[in-house]
């Protein structure tokens, strides 16, 4: 044996495993289950993934609305202490001048002083009632009712302008209004508030508390859930695929779904509305297509037996399908070129996670009655999409197969699509912080679902009815 | 290649049917790189699946620009049945002796008659360091660094890992083939 047919053991087995390696020896064929398991296993860590993707971003929404609204809270804080501290240094800067004033050496008689210190009395009496009652009184003398008239009038601007200046700023909050109160009482404390001041403050405590009732419900966060009932259709831009007639999609189907929503308040009319909701959207359509019958496709079984096997592809308005069909057929009657004609009867479910943000305005109301209406822009995302079809091939009138088929996944889809939300509706006051909401809505999606190789776009358009409950804390 | 390339583009995009048709193409070569590493039959296609989870969830990242997606797909079996293997193997002590006195070299007639399967098991029946090691350097390509690296042992004892394994396999080749099998040294 010569040199030339030695061979490293190496050699051998590299170029022997690579010229075979890849040939079906009987022995080294897997089972195709084993293919099918893994596609299983590889959907259902993607729909884990998904599950985990929309916990995370409820969890984030919530912890960002909750942080939103201590920020709100902590900035309507911050606005009051500055207002308590502007009026306690304008009254201390008064109460200043007037030890100032009082200060001044004067060499009264000492009846006139008596008379003074009477008529001093006497003036407070008067004014105190005078403000609270806003009347003079007969006996007054003319100086008197003139001075009466000057302290009342400023107090009513005072307070007027106070309470102008805390309407605009809306940072009168129900709880925080003793917090006003109280550091003006113990700065104005009986023995040191005149009764011109004391006047003033019972005047301006009066107004706070009124202010207080009535903007109460107003400045309130509400936390609200709802139910929803949708009808929804699909738009599309224009012909979905030169091949395939597409029909029914854009008539109306109803769905459900539910909803929280969290209103955090901007003003008394105005307030910041988020809301999250999962729903389920409806859709049907029909596909319609002529096929060319391929010889190629046939395997045969027997002389005149054959199994046409081939994959249609189903251009539906949320994305591809393809569907795989064998039909049993006659090699010997058919030719290339005959035409199959197939039908599709689609129902197609989304499974829709909605994020919105935006604003609601309370209208007005009438009693319990209060009529809103508002904007949310909005991010869905499809976590789920199921495609229940029955296909149907005929060849010559004759009907060549059937099939039933579900699949919960589909190609050439937008899984994330922006929409905007327009709402209106009544709610009706149950009790001081419960509330009963009824409403309906308008969405359309800022972007299309999907694209088609046609270049045809598919947009979503719902309209909703909404009952809900929403309590204030 | 530009019609498998097509095909990779469908699966990439979810295609069920391109993604059953690349299974029908490669899950020989596949199953026999797993059988080369792996024992037990079972064994090797409990390996194969999650080789196959791997090689659709990862498919994206695939890039024909750096390699072939069969040399791709082959390396994530192969990375798959190292990890099984693994769990059990018993690297078998670093032997003395005068390694370079072996030839490695056998007459091809008596190989020329040897099929795939009983290639595939006298592989098999190798211990576990040096099927491995074997497989690794001499069929599937990988340096003796490389190896080191990937299964946490030095060059040495790759390299003379891979010599006993050779040698081994020319013992296993001389009962069978004894009338060919001819020693040059």
């Amino acid at each position: 044996m010569s040199n030339k047919s030695q061979h490293k053991i190496s050699d051998i087995f590299k170029s022997k495993f690579d010229e075979k390696s890849n040939q079906d020896l009987g022995w080294n064929n897997p089972p195709d289950f084993l293919f099918e398991e893994a596609i299983s296993t590889i959907n259902n860590n993607k729909e884990r993934k998904k599950k985990r993707l929309i916990f995370f971003i409820s969890a984030l929404g919530l912890i960002g609305a909750v942080l939103l609204n201590q920020l709100y809270s902590a900035h309507k804080l911050n606005d009051l202490e500055t207002k308590i501290n502007h009026l306690v240094s304008q009254k201390q800067n008064d109460r200043k001048t007037k030890e100032i004033v009082k200060s001044i050496p004067t060499n009264p008689s000492k009846n006139s002083k008596k008379e003074d210190n009477k008529i001093e009395s006497s003036k407070d009496k008067t004014i105190s009632k005078a403000v609270k009652n806003k009347t003079s009184f007969e006996g007054d003398s003319p100086q008197l009712i003139s001075q009466q008239n000057i302290i009342a009038k400023e107090i009513k601007e005072e307070g007027a302008d106070f309470v102008k200046t805390r309407n605009s700023k809306s940072f009168t909050a129900p709880n925080t209004t003793l917090s006003i109160l109280n550091p003006l009482s113990s700065i104005y404390g009986n023995a040191l508030l005149s009764n011109q001041n004391r006047a003033k403050f019972d005047y301006f405590k009066d107004l706070a508390d009124t202010e207080a009732v009535t903007s109460k419900s107003a400045l309130k966060s509400k936390l609200g859930l709802h139910i929803l009932n949708n009808l929804s259709t699909m738009k599309m831009s224009g012909p979905i695929s030169v091949q395939q007639a597409l029909t029914e999609y854009d008539k109306y189907y109803s769905g459900i779904g539910i909803g929280v929503d969290y209103f955090i308040p901007v003003t008394e009319k105005i307030s910041l509305r988020n809301s999250f909701a999962y729903r389920r959207i409806q859709n049907q359509s029909l596909i319609n297509s002529t096929l060319q019958y391929s010889k190629a496709n046939e395997v045969i079984m027997s002389s005149n037996i054959a199994m046409y096997d081939m994959d249609n592809t189903l251009e539906t308005p949320m994305g591809t399908l393809v569907e795989r069909m064998q039909l049993v057929v006659d090699p010997n009657s058919t030719n290339d070129g005959d035409m199959l004609h197939h039908s599709t009867s689609m129902d197609q479910s989304l499974s829709i996670v909605n994020f919105a943000t935006g604003i609601d305005a309370s209208i007005f109301s009438i009693g319990k009655f209060n009529w809103h209406s508002g904007v949310q822009l909005c991010i869905n995302y499809i976590s789920n999409l199921e495609n229940t079809f029955q296909s149907r091939y005929e060849m010559d009138g004759k009907m060549m197969g059937e099939k039933n088929t579900s699949i919960n996944s589909i190609n050439n889809s937008n899984h994330i699509f922006g929409s905007i939300l327009f709402n209106t509706g009544f709610s009706y006051s149950l009790s001081d912080n419960l509330e009963l909401s009824l409403g309906g809505t308008y969405e359309k999606s800022l972007n299309s679902l999907r694209t088609s190789d046609n270049n045809s776009k598919t947009f979503l358009v719902s309209w909703a009815s909404q009952l809900g409950l929403r309590k204030s804390f | 290649m530009q019609e498998e390339q097509r095909l990779i583009d469908q699966c990439q995009k979810g295609v069920v049917s391109a993604q059953r048709k690349l299974y029908t193409s490669y899950k020989h070569l596949w199953f026999t790189t797993s059988l080369r590493y792996v024992v037990k039959r079972e064994d090797a296609l409990d390996v194969l699946q999650n080789a196959l989870i791997k090689i659709y969830s990862k498919l994206n990242t695939f890039d024909n620009n750096k390699g072939s997606f069969k040399s791709w797909s082959t390396r994530i079996v192969v990375n798959e049945s190292i990890m099984f293997q693994r769990k059990y193997w018993n690297t078998p002590e670093v032997g003395s002796g005068n390694l370079e006195l072996l030839s490695e070299t056998v007459s091809s007639s008596a190989i020329s008659n040897l099929s795939l399967e009983e290639l595939t098991k006298m592989i098999q029946s190798l211990p576990d360091g040096y099927r491995v090691v074997f497989n690794l350097y001499e069929i599937d390509g990988y340096s003796h660094k490389e190896i080191a690296e990937k299964l946490d042992i030095s060059v040495g004892t790759s390299k003379s890992q891979l010599f006993k394994a050779k040698a081994l396999l020319k013992k296993k080749l001389e009962p069978i083939y004894s009338d060919d099998l001819k020693m040059i040294s």
